[in-house]
């Protein structure tokens, strides 16, 4: 695996005394998702989210996998 | 299938006997749909174990919902709130197996990533010594600020990549401990790259700033096998 060490520089640069953690997140994660789904701007609807998705690689794959299962359950469903 | 709003999911799969049975039977059906989709990325789906390794992740996800039905707050769609539930049970699991054979060691013991690595890169010889010597930089830092237990979660999520699901099992702590852990090694890497002016106090206060997060965010063609 290729190592990211600026990237965890900014990481760790961007680093805030109050964030979300995964438990937070995830309790929003649906209403993030449908926020991405109306074609609304969850970095202004849900921040906070919005920043904890930029650092946390699990909660970013659950949300890519969401946003795939909800397309993908409205796609059998018109079928 | 039934077409419901929020308010009759809730109430059918609250009520007794079939009204019951139906709603579990159809909220299966979505869910399925929802997770083989959710999944291309993950499983390889032309084997005859991904259905019932589906319908396994969904008998788990629907004995969830049922007992959390109370705190559905209406605030999405029923269905994407399940959907979200099926997905975490999911890609739990799938991280877990993935990562079983994983060793934790802290900065200073051999790891998997004791170099910067650029394959097909050779005209970046600068880039790479500097990446070479921010990497050291880090591990140095890393020694003398963190506790052990920190030194080994960052070089195993940020260096090695492990997933946090995985991470907190070897840890045996919760992920909400586990991004604590983390935020708290964060926070004293970022006083100390303050001290020896590795960043500018303007970058500390903007956090909206659109930046790249620090991993590779495709999982595309990895499989549990």
């Amino acid at each position: 695996m290729q190592i990211n060490v600026s990237g965890l520089m900014g990481m760790i640069s961007q680093t805030e005394d109050d964030e979300l953690d995964c438990g937070q997140t995830y309790e929003l994660l649906d209403q993030y998702a449908e926020i991405m789904e109306r074609g609304e701007d969850p970095q202004i609807l849900l921040p906070k989210v919005y920043r904890h998705l930029n650092r946390c690689k699990d909660c970013h794959e659950e949300l890519t996998a969401l946003l795939a299962a909800i397309q993908s359950d409205h796609e059998k469903n018109r079928n | 299938m039934t077409e419901r709003d929020n308010a009759t999911w809730l109430q059918d799969l609250r009520s007794p006997g079939k009204c019951r049975t139906t709603a579990l039977a159809d909220l299966r059906k979505i869910l399925l749909r929802g997770l083989t989709g959710a999944l291309k990325n993950w499983v390889r789906q032309d084997t005859r174990e991904f259905l019932s390794l589906c319908e396994d992740f969904i008998q788990e996800a629907l004995l969830i919902i049922l007992k959390h039905l109370d705190d559905f707050q209406g605030l999405s769609r029923f269905t994407t709130w399940a959907h979200k539930i099926s997905v975490r049970v999911a890609l739990s699991e799938l991280r877990r197996a993935r990562w079983k054979d994983y060793s934790l060691t802290a900065t200073d013991e051999p790891g998997q990533s004791s170099s910067v690595h650029e394959p097909g890169s050779p005209d970046r010889e600068q880039e790479r010594v500097e990446g070479q010597m921010m990497l050291d930089w880090m591990k140095k830092v890393m020694r003398e600020e963190l506790t052990t237990r920190q030194q080994r979660a960052l070089k195993a999520a940020a260096f090695d990549g492990i997933s946090a699901d995985a991470l907190s099992k070897k840890l045996g702590t919760t992920r909400n401990a586990l991004y604590k852990l983390l935020h708290d090694a964060r926070l004293k890497l970022k006083k100390r790259m303050l001290k020896e002016g590795f960043m500018k106090v303007q970058e500390e206060s903007d956090p909206d700033s659109e930046r790249k997060p620090p991993f590779e965010v495709s999982n595309k063609g990895e499989s549990r096998e």
